[in-house]
C-alpha cells in the first residue's frame, strides 16, 4: 500500500471532543447487548437441547408399562467404610419385582457411637451395566447423613428397573458403602447440594 | 522503503515543560498523560508476570519429581488457577495495553488518548483487582481452585477466596473494556490529517480489532461469572446441577468468551511483529492489506470456534465436526500473516539486533504452537490429549514465545525511543538465547508427556513421567531467572544506556521514528503532523 491518500480532513479539537463523545455512546451500547446476548444464551442453550433433543444431563424417570412376563430378583446389601462405627443392615434383603414396576425398600442405620457423625453412601451394581437401567426415585446416598448419638433411622429406597433391561440379566445387587465423612464437613461446613 | 517527507519537530522541543509541577507521587495518581500511564502498565505488568512466574516455578518445583513435596494437592491447584489468572489478566493484557497507550498516539500523530482521565482510571482499578486475587490466598479455604476455566462444580463449591476471584475478574474485564473504548475512539476520531486507515501501522490495526474483540466478550464474561456468583449466593441453579441448572452451558458461555480471549492476548503482537520484521528486513512489510484483512478475518472466526474446548464434554457429532472444520479453518488467515512476514523477510539485507531475535523466534516458536493447535483440533486426537500436558504444551508455545517475546521484543524495539537510551545488545542477545534454549527444554518435553497420558493439573504423576518432567523442571527454572536479564537491562537501559539517536532502526518508519526525537517529549504532537500527500508509512 503506497497510494497516497488526502481524505482525512483537518478538525478542531472542539469537533474532535464532540466526534469522540458520539463514539463513546455507541461503544457503550455494545455492552448491554451483549450481556443481554451471554444472557439470552441461558433460555437459548435449554431451547436447542430440546430441539435436538439432548437429554443426557437431565435424566427424566418415566414409569412406562410394567413388564409383567418378566421377574428380575434384586439382592441388597451393605456395607461400612474401614472402621466407621455404625450399623447398617438391609431391612429388605431381597425383592422379586417386575421391571417397570416401582418399589421401596428400607435400610436401617444406627450411630453407635456417643456423638454425632456424618456420613455419605456411595451405590453400586453387580453387574455394572445393570445400573443404566436401575432408576432410583428416592436415595439416601443424594445426600450426607448426620446422625445424632445413638440415634438410629430408617431410610428408604424407592426404584423401578427399567424395562429395557437386557433379558440376561435375570438378578441385580445394589450395594451401598457408606463413608465418614464427619472431618470433611467440619473443614468445609457448606455443603454444595 | 517508504519515506516520509517533513521532519519538523522544532515544535515538539519546545513543549518539554510543565511535567515537573507535581511531585512524583502525586503524579502517579493523577497523570492523564499518555506516556505516563503506558509506563505505568508496563512496569505493573512485568511486577505482575514474576509474580506469575513464581507461582509458575512453584508448581514446576512440585512436578519435579513424583510424589508431593513443596504444596498440598488444593495449593497446588490454586497456584495453577492463579498462575493463569495473572499472567492472562495481569501481565500479559496489561502490557499490551501499556504498549498502546505509548504508542498508538504517536503512531496515529495525536496528542494523547481520547478521554485521559478514564485512561488513569482503568489503570488504576486494576490494583484493588489484584491485591484481591492475590489475598484469597490467605483466606479461609484458599485461593480458586478450579482452574483459570472456574468451571462448576469446582467453583460453585470452594470459599471465599472464589468470590473474591470472580470480583477481581469483573474489575479488571471493566478496566480492560475502559482501555478498549479509549483505544478505539482514539483511533477513530484522532488521526492526524493524512493519515487513513489503510496507512495506520499494523500495530494501530491489531489493536483497534483486539479493542473490539475485548468489548464484545468481557461483557460476556461478566455475564458468565456474575451467574456463577448468584449460584453460589443467591439460590439460582443457572449451572448448579441439584437445582435442574447445567455445568455443560457454563462452559458453552465460558468459551464464547474464551477463545476469542486467546486473540485478545496475540493479536497485539501480531501488530508488534509487524513493525518489527519490516524495520530489520529492510523492506516494507509484504501485503500490508492481507494482513490488516487476515487479522479481522481471524477476530470473526474466533468466535465461532468455542467447542474445540470441549469435544469430550458431549456434544453431537455435527456440533464436533462444525467446530473442528471451523478451528482448522482459522489457520488460513494465521497461515497469511506467518507467509507475509517470512516473504518480508526473502532477499531482505536482514541483521539480528534483540528485537529481530525475538521476532524470529517468535515466527518460528508460534508457528510451532501453532501446529499442536491444529493437532487438538482434530476431533478423535483431541479426545485422548484433552486435559493432558499436550494441550498445556500447545497454549504455552503460542502464548510464551508469542504473546511474551512479542512484548519484550517490543520493549527492546522501542526503549531507545521511550528512554532515549539503548539497551545492552550483549546482553539482549543473552536474554534471548537463554530463553529460547530454556523454553524449549521447558515445554517441548510436555508434549511426550501429554502424548503418553499425563494429565494436566494434578500435582503428582506415575512414574514412567519422571525423566521428562525433571528435565521441564530444570528448564523452567533456568527461563525464570532468565528473565532477570531483561530486568537488568531495562534498569540500566534507562540509568546509563548509550545516547539513542532519533532514528536508532535506520528503517523504522512509523511517525514516532520520523517525525519525534530520541526520548519522545512529554507533550507530542499537540498540533498534527499534516501527513496529506506523503507517501505510506509502513
Ligand atoms: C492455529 C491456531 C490454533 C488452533 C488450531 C488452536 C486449537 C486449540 C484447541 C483445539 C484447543 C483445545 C485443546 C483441549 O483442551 O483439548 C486449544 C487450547 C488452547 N489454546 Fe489454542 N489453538 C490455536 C491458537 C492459539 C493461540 C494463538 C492461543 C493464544 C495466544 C491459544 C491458546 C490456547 C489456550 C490458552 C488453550 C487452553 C485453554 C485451557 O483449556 O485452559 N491457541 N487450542
Ligand atoms: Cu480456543
Amino acid at each position: 500500500m503506497s497510494v497516497v491518500a488526502d481524505d482525512v480532513d483537518v478538525v478542531t479539537p472542539a469537533e474532535v471532543r464532540e466526534n469522540n463523545r458520539t463514539t463513546l455512546k455507541k461503544l457503550l451500547l455494545i455492552l448491554p447487548v451483549m450481556l443481554a446476548f451471554c444472557l439470552s444464551l441461558v433460555p437459548l442453550y435449554r431451547q436447542i437441547c430440546e430441539v435436538l433433543g439432548i437429554t443426557a444431563t437431565r435424566a427424566v424417570a418415566e414409569n412406562t408399562q410394567v413388564d409383567r412376563s418378566r421377574i428380575v430378583k434384586v439382592d441388597f446389601d451393605a456395607s461400612l467404610h474401614g472402621g466407621f462405627a455404625w450399623k447398617f443392615v438391609p431391612v429388605d434383603k431381597r425383592v422379586e419385582i417386575h421391571p417397570g414396576e416401582m418399589v421401596t425398600i428400607h435400610y436401617r442405620v444406627t450411630n453407635a457411637l456417643p456423638y454425632a457423625t456424618t456420613g455419605r453412601a456411595v451405590p453400586s451394581f453387580a453387574p455394572v451395566e445393570a445400573g443404566l437401567f436401575f432408576s432410583k426415585i428416592e436415595c439416601f446416598c443424594f445426600s450426607n447423613q448426620t446422625l445424632q448419638a445413638g440415634e438410629s433411622r430408617e431410610m428408604p429406597v424407592t426404584f423401578f428397573i427399567d424395562p429395557k433391561l437386557p433379558a440376561k440379566i435375570g438378578s441385580i445387587g445394589l450395594s451401598y458403602y457408606f463413608f465418614d465423612v464427619t472431618e470433611e464437613m467440619k473443614k468445609a461446613p457448606k455443603d454444595p447440594a | 522503503m517508504a519515506s516520509v517527507t517533513t521532519h519538523d519537530h522544532a515544535h515538539d522541543h519546545g513543549h518539554d515543560h510543565d511535567h515537573h509541577g507535581p511531585g512524583p507521587w502525586t503524579r502517579i495518581f493523577t497523570t492523564t498523560n499518555h506516556k505516563d500511564i503506558g509506563s505505568m502498565y508496563l512496569w505493573f505488568s512485568l511486577l505482575m508476570f514474576f509474580v506469575g512466574g513464581a507461582m509458575a516455578l512453584l508448581i514446576r518445583a512440585e512436578l519435579f519429581t513424583p510424589g508431593l513435596q513443596v504444596v498440598q494437592p488444593e495449593v497446588f491447584n490454586s497456584l495453577t488457577t492463579v498462575h493463569a489468572l495473572v499472567m492472562i489478566f495481569g501481565a500479559v493484557m496489561p502490557a499490551f495495553v501499556g504498549f498502546a497507550n505509548w504508542l498508538i498516539p504517536l503512531q496515529i500523530g495525536a496528542a494523547d488518548m481520547a478521554f485521559p482521565r478514564m485512561n488513569n482510571w482503568s489503570f488504576w482499578l486494576m490494583i484493588p483487582a489484584t491485591v484481591l486475587l492475590m489475598a484469597s490466598f490467605f483466606v479461609p479455604g484458599g485461593a480458586a481452585a478450579s482452574g483459570w476455566t472456574l468451571y462448576p462444580p469446582l467453583s460453585t463449591q470452594g470459599g471465599i477466596g472464589v468470590d473474591m476471584t470472580i470480583i477481581a475478574i469483573h474489575i479488571l474485564g471493566a478496566s480492560s473494556i475502559m482501555g478498549s473504548i479509549n483505544i478505539i475512539t482514539t483511533i477513530l476520531n484522532m488521526r492526524a490529517p493524512g493519515m487513513t486507515l489503510m496507512r495506520m501501522p499494523m500495530f494501530v490495526w491489531t489493536w483497534l480489532i483486539t479493542a473490539y474483540l475485548i468489548i464484545a466478550v468481557m461483557p460476556v464474561l461478566a455475564g458468565c461469572i456474575t451467574m456463577l456468583l448468584t449460584d453460589r449466593h443467591f439460590g439460582t441453579a443457572f449451572f448448579n446441577a441439584a437445582g435442574g441448572g447445567d455445568p455443560t452451558m457454563f462452559m458453552h458461555i465460558f468459551w464464547f468468551f474464551g477463545h476469542p480471549e486467546v486473540y485478545i492476548l496475540i493479536l497485539p503482537a501480531f501488530g508488534i511483529m509487524s513493525q518489527i520484521i519490516p524495520t530489520f528486513s529492510r523492506k516494507p512489510l509484504f501485503g500490508y492489506a492481507s494482513m490488516v484483512y487476515a487479522t479481522a478475518s481471524i477476530a470473526i472466526l474466533s468466535f465461532i470456534v468455542w467447542g474445540h474446548h470441549m469435544f469430550t464434554v458431549g456434544m453431537p457429532a455435527a456440533g464436533q465436526l462444525f467446530f473442528m472444520y471451523a478451528t482448522m479453518l482459522i489457520a488460513v488467515p494465521t497461515g497469511v500473516k506467518i507467509f507475509n512476514w517470512i516473504a518480508t523477510m526473502w532477499r531482505g539485507s536482514i541483521t539480528f539486533e534483540t528485537p529481530m531475535l525475538f521476532a524470529i523466534g517468535f515466527l518460528c516458536m508460534f508457528t510451532l504452537g501453532g501446529f499442536s493447535g491444529l493437532v487438538l483440533s482434530i476431533v478423535p486426537v483431541d479426545i485422548t490429549l484433552h486435559n493432558t500436558y499436550y494441550v498445556v504444551a500447545h497454549f504455552h508455545y503460542v502464548l510464551f514465545p508469542g504473546a511474551i517475546w512479542a512484548l519484550m521484543a517490543g520493549v527492546y524495539f522501542w526503549l531507545p525511543k521511550w528512554t532515549g537510551r539503548m539497551y545492552n545488545e550483549t546482553l539482549g542477545k543473552w536474554h534471548f538465547w537463554l530463553s529460547a534454549i530454556s523454553f524449549n527444554v521447558t515445554f517441548f518435553p510436555q508434549h511426550f508427556l501429554g502424548l503418553a497420558g499425563m494429565p494436566r493439573r494434578i500435582p503428582d504423576y506415575a512414574l514412567q513421567f519422571a525423566e521428562w518432567n525433571m528435565i521441564s523442571t530444570i528448564g523452567a527454572f533456568a527461563l525464570g531467572f532468565s528473565q532477570l536479564l531483561f530486568v537488568y537491562n531495562v534498569f540500566s537501559c534507562i540509568r546509563s544506556g548509550e545516547k539513542a539517536k532519533e532514528r536508532q532502526w535506520d528503517s523504522a518508519d512509523s511517525l514516532e521514528w520520523t517525525h519525534l526525537p530520541s526520548p519522545v517529549p512529554y507533550h507530542t504532537f499537540e498540533m498534527p503532523p499534516d501527513l496529506r500527500g506523503a507517501k505510506a508509512v509502513h
